[in-house]
């Protein structure tokens, strides 16, 4: 992909984030999230309103569903590459989106269709999250979601790893070993499975 | 004299067992909870007129029925047997503790809430504000530290006001976020017709169908118009789901959890900055990825060679000044007035099983429990948790399993007791397969009395790398086989602290009495039924009959027949009842290197011994434990085959 669609994905994610806030993205606004500058976006905008991704209301856009759909896409290729894979991939080839899932990598029919609701509601852009096993000791974050099987994700959530708690890493044993975080007061200890399927926005911040 | 009786109930780590100890000293027992492989503690204290028995209840971060010691607090305490509850939380941890008290309160459990471990708390700049947390929650609040007994009067005292006034102690009922509230509300109407609602309180049979609760929603299924009530359930946390893009377990938890977040801004101040300087080095330096793992290595090192240094000592103290002279005063009271042979059956079989389980069991599982009471008490098996995890891995088990793995090294009787504190049933019998192949110190004995002594340390060594590689493969292969859903370690890595001695000396004690409860009359009776075959000659037997297997398979003497099966009640034994049947300690002259080799590897890996294999049919019922044994068996004798055709091969 060239770096210029790149950037139109995120420029569509952030209209779709900024309309599920209840907001009128226009040119400024989508500037300041992408901190870019407005003539820049107005170009981006020409284009992706020129391909049918996006209209202009008003001074404010909107998606088509050409351009919803899109945003989704992008945000599963993502996921996919970064999360199940946890490398780029040539995930291009795959056809059946809802196959590969099941079929590839387990998920039921009621995962699947929440994975999908939460990439919708993702609050930002897709690019912004990371497994937490890649974060470094002192890094903090906001969970945002955890794609594990549902005994796993219920342990997790009594420990207090809820998705939109705050997790900071404390350490990460070598060669892909456990991560330690600290969430709501107390230390939990993840093995690196785990914690590599726990979806992350990272807040920054260092030890 | 009035009687109460009270349940302490709490997460793991938060002093507990430690709150448990200091109330009830030595008057404590230790059993099982009944059908169930979780340790079941009880003991007795008098205060104020009041004879008052105290349960502690195994730890839990929820009531949730997912793993067996939640389900058996969860039962126990619907069953409302305590007058009191007892929710021992960690003042240090304020936030996480709660949630199980939050649960506590749904289940309008007779509460009061021991505020533990307020030391701790204060040391690392955190100040609880018991009072407030009494009001809010609604219940009597106690701040105590279980370490010192700090605390404990006030609590038994408030344990003793909670019954005099005669009522329930039911807290205040906490609201949930609307949308959550609503449904509960919705339902709880629905449950309160019916027939169960008198037994349990039909709020919280809400929200528990409302989490998908699978039991809860079985004893609902079961009164009349359950079904219609599940019906509804399902519906609306169906609508949550919806709502929230989650399971609805999770949406409940979450909703919890930002109850906890208000409340614990109410009562939690974060006064100063931390002072717990040597903590964060030894922290640091134990988890560092170089020093840590040399921190580790020299601790397992030094443990195991104290362990077997004091166990040595005492063993032939033992033996000496206990087990002799107790066979020779049994076969002098008896050979007056019995047969010879029933002599034999008795001094040889009962007495000598007693005393070998004295001898050979005791000494190596007391240093054993204490040591490791000591790390888990501190908090250092979190940390070899922690780096160990990634190799555990390798095998298909998870960091915590490596506290059984090293307890195996001692003896596998306590490593199989010691599977439990793995939370599902599918690791706890992985973690059960993978400890019975950990050499223990009788096979140390047969390993370095016959491959060490005659052939030099390195084979020694290579037969602990085959064992190592055995038991690799084996438990990978169970890892691929067993059913239910392979759990990724998750562990709470609690605070390094002192240990106490009291604490340790009572766990030891209480541990060992249970260990003597279970193993003994297993050593004792194996024993005396195989003198008794011997006694009726059917030993003899033995080597021709197993002679196609050790002579033709194996490549060793015949005779070996006889401490190969005897290795079963006693494997250190097996080199003393090999040189008795080969008539000589010479092994060497009678037995070439590679017999020496084979015969050591085999007995190193078949079925541990008889104690083992109760403790196995203990923790995971007779199926599996055969299964277990069988499995040991069969890789013994193909690892022992290997070992003769290699033999073979070398030579020509």
């Amino acid at each position: 992909m060239s770096e210029k669609v790149d950037t139109l994905d995120c420029a569509l994610e952030v209209i779709m984030t900024l309309e599920r806030r209840g907001l009128r993205p226009d040119d400024a606004s989508i500037a300041e999230e992408l901190s870019k500058s407005i003539a820049e976006v107005q170009k981006m905008m020409e284009e992706a309103i020129q391909r049918g991704l996006a209209v202009k209301k008003d001074g404010h856009y909107e998606l088509t569903d050409e351009g919803l759909k899109r945003v989704l896409r992008h945000r599963e290729l993502f996921i996919h590459d970064r999360f199940v894979h946890g490398e780029d991939r040539w995930s291009a080839k795959v056809r059946d989106w809802g196959r590969h899932w099941r079929h590839r990598h387990g998920l039921t029919k009621d995962l699947l269709e929440s994975f999908y609701k939460a990439l919708a509601d993702l609050d930002g852009r897709v690019e912004e999250l990371k497994p937490l096993s890649d974060m470094e000791p002192g890094e903090r974050g906001v969970v945002v979601s955890i794609a594990c099987g549902l005994g796993a994700a219920r342990r997790l959530a009594e420990m207090g790893l809820t998705p939109g708690v705050q997790v900071a890493v404390v350490r990460k044993a070598p060669l892909r070993g456990p991560v330690e975080v600290e969430v709501r007061g107390t230390r939990v200890v993840l093995g690196y499975g785990l914690a590599s399927r726990i979806a992350v926005k990272g807040l920054g911040g260092s030890a | 004299m009035r009687s109460i009786t009270v349940a302490l109930a709490g997460n793991a780590n938060v002093g507990k067992s430690s709150i448990f100890n200091r109330l009830t000293g030595l008057s404590q027992h230790v059993g099982n909870w009944p059908g169930k492989t979780v340790e079941k503690a009880e003991g007795v204290l008098y205060f104020k007129g009041y004879r008052i028995r105290v349960i502690d209840l195994p730890g839990a971060y929820s009531l949730s029925p997912y793993s067996v010691e939640e389900i058996i607090v969860r039962d126990y305490l619907l069953s409302r047997e305590a007058d009191v509850v007892v929710d021992v939380v960690d003042a240090s941890a304020l936030e996480r503790n709660l949630y199980l008290t939050l649960q506590l309160i749904e289940l309008q459990a007779p509460l009061v809430v021991a505020l533990n471990q307020v030391d701790m708390a204060e040391k690392r700049g955190i100040a609880v504000d018991h009072e407030r947390l009494s009001e809010t929650l609604g219940v009597k609040v106690v701040p105590t530290v279980a370490i010192t007994g700090e605390g404990l009067n006030e609590l038994l005292q408030a344990i003793v006001e909670a019954v005099e006034k005669g009522k329930r102690l039911t807290a205040k009922q906490l609201t949930y976020g609307k949308e959550v509230e609503e449904r509960i509300e919705r339902l709880e109407s629905e449950v309160r017709k019916l027939a169960l609602s008198e037994k349990y309180p039909p709020r919280w049979v809400s929200i528990k169908l409302l989490e998908r609760d699978h039991l809860v929603a079985e004893m609902v299924s079961k009164c009349e118009g359950g079904a219609e009530v599940l019906e509804l359930a399902d519906e609306l946390a169906m609508e949550l789901e919806e709502m929230h893009g989650e399971p609805s377990p999770i949406v409940i938890a979450s909703e919890r959890y930002s109850k906890i977040s208000e409340i614990v801004s109410r009562v939690q101040r974060v006064v100063a900055p931390p002072r717990v300087r040597w903590e964060r080095t030894l922290d640091y330096v134990t988890t560092h990825p170089v020093l840590g793992y040399a921190i580790l290595l020299s601790t397992i090192a030094g443990m195991l060679g104290l362990v077997f240094y004091i166990g040595g000592l005492l063993s032939e103290a033992i033996e000496a000044y206990v087990g002799d002279p107790l066979a020779e005063a049994a076969r002098a009271l008896l050979s007056s007035s019995l047969p010879a042979e029933a002599v034999r059956i008795v001094v040889d079989g009962l007495v000598v099983g007693f005393v070998a389980g004295l001898v050979v069991v005791l000494p190596y599982v007391v240093p054993f429990y204490a040591v490791l009471s000591i790390l888990e008490d501190s908090g250092y098996l979190a940390r070899v948790a922690y780096l160990t995890d990634n190799l555990m891995h390798r095998i298909g088990l998870h960091g915590k399993a490596v506290l059984p793995m090293l307890m195996g090294f001692g003896c596998n009787v306590p490593a199989c007791v010691g599977c439990r504190i793995l939370e599902t049933d599918r690791e706890r019998v992985l973690c059960g397969l993978a400890t019975v192949f950990v050499p223990c110190a009788a096979r140390t004995i047969v390993i370095l009395g016959a491959v060490g002594r005659y052939l030099g340390v390195l084979p020694a060594l290579s037969i602990y790398l085959v064992v190592f590689l055995v038991l690799l493969m084996v438990v990978r292969l169970a890892y691929k086989v067993a059913p239910g859903e392979p759990m990724d370690l998750i562990m709470e890595m609690p605070a390094y602290r002192r240990p106490s001695l009291r604490v340790t000396a009572l766990k030891t004690w209480s541990k060992t009495k249970s260990f003597v409860i279970v193993a003994f009359p297993i050593i004792i009776a194996a024993s005396a039924a195989l003198e008794a075959l011997s006694a009726v000659g059917l030993t003899g037997q033995l080597v021709p009959a197993m002679a196609p297997l050790t002579v033709g398979l194996l490549g060793l003497p015949a005779a070996v027949a006889i401490p190969l099966v005897f290795g079963f009640l006693r494997k250190e034994l097996a080199l003393v009842m090999l040189a008795e049947v080969l008539g000589t300690w010479e092994l060497s002259e009678v037995m070439t290197p590679a017999q020496l080799y084979t015969f050591a590897l085999v007995t190193s890996i078949y079925i541990p011994c008889v104690a083992t294999l109760a403790a196995l049919v203990r923790e995971f019922g007779w199926k599996r434990a055969v299964l277990i044994a069988m499995t040991t068996l069969a890789v013994a004798i193909v690892a022992g085959a290997l070992a003769h055709v290699i033999a073979i091969m070398l030579r020509s």
